[in-house]
């Protein structure tokens, strides 16, 4: 089992979070969006091999949404941090 | 007027008794003494929030993740960066209610005690049961008298108190009050049970 450290409660197990999304995903101007980029901006995103930041949930603790810079092959997981430490400084 | 009862969300669930296997002590189970709990929202760093609600409580809001604070009379749990869940006597309810209102009249309570459940488990293998369904590391020397936890026990939400090292209450959300019980009395035969009247 992976353990995830929450930027607030600390080492916990996997089970306790739930995945939300690729972390530099960026919303577009609702504006000037075309139907295009609307599209891409809600349904693809990239699935990498390698190191990633990512959006997690600690559902069952905090309720906090943090962001987590991560290694899809190895799951080894760089750094956690909150989305208040602007959102991909901090993490490196 | 309809005629109100309270009725504890143990109703029925409980078959008293010793049960499961008779080796060392096992554990105790009883619903947790009838309780007042109530949801606050704040910013821990606004002392326009944080002062008047501890003057009212007569108690220091914890700011470390996991960490209680007792007077004796009330108990409040660090359950999230802003969030505190307060435990007091049901004898200052509408009081409490209401001072912590006038209090912090901006700030989000939720009165939730009639939408909880909690379960209080005494006994030296209160730890070992609770580990077969909880990923917290549950060793005395990891978490100890005075710390709490919001995390899973099987698949359902709970929060964790740890009142002293061998004594813990488990608070549902009241309609997985029946789960609970079962998931409990299932792990703790290997240990033996006993199920109690609540004072």
């Amino acid at each position: 089992m992976m353990l995830i450290t929450c930027p607030w409660c600390g080492r916990r197990a996997q089970t306790e979070f739930s995945y939300i999304d690729d972390a530099t995903a960026r919303r577009p101007n609702m504006d000037s969006v075309n139907e295009a980029e609307h599209f891409k901006f809600v349904y693809e995103r990239d699935s990498r091999r390698g190191v990633q930041y990512e959006l997690w949930h600690h559902h069952a603790g905090c309720g906090k949404f943090f962001k987590i810079h991560r290694d899809t092959i190895t799951h080894e997981i760089h750094a956690t941090s909150k989305l208040s430490n602007g959102f991909l400084e901090g993490v490196k | 007027m309809p005629d109100i009862q309270n009725r504890s969300a143990f109703e029925g669930l409980f078959s008293y008794g010793i049960h499961g296997a008779r080796r060392g002590q096992g554990v105790l189970i009883e619903a947790a003494p009838e309780r007042v709990l109530i949801l606050a929202k704040g910013n821990p760093k606004d002392t326009g929030f944080i002062a008047p609600i501890q003057k009212v409580l007569e108690l220091k809001l914890p700011l470390v993740a996991g960490q209680t604070n007792d007077n004796g009379k009330i108990r409040v749990l660090w359950v999230g960066p802003d969030r505190w869940l307060v435990k007091a006597p049901c004898s200052t309810h509408s009081e409490l209610v209401f001072k912590m209102s006038a209090a912090v009249p901006s700030s989000a309570l939720n009165d939730v005690t009639h939408g909880r459940a909690t379960l209080r488990l005494k006994g030296e293998d209160v730890r070992n049961i609770l580990a077969a369904g909880c990923p917290l590391d549950l060793h005395p020397s990891h978490f100890k008298t005075g710390q709490c936890a919001l995390t899973l026990l099987g698949h359902l939400n709970i929060i964790i108190d740890c009142f002293c090292n061998d004594t813990f209450e488990v608070t549902v959300t009241r309609s997985y009050a029946e789960e609970l019980v079962n998931w409990i009395t299932r792990n703790a035969g290997e240990y033996g049970y006993t199920i109690a009247l609540s004072a």
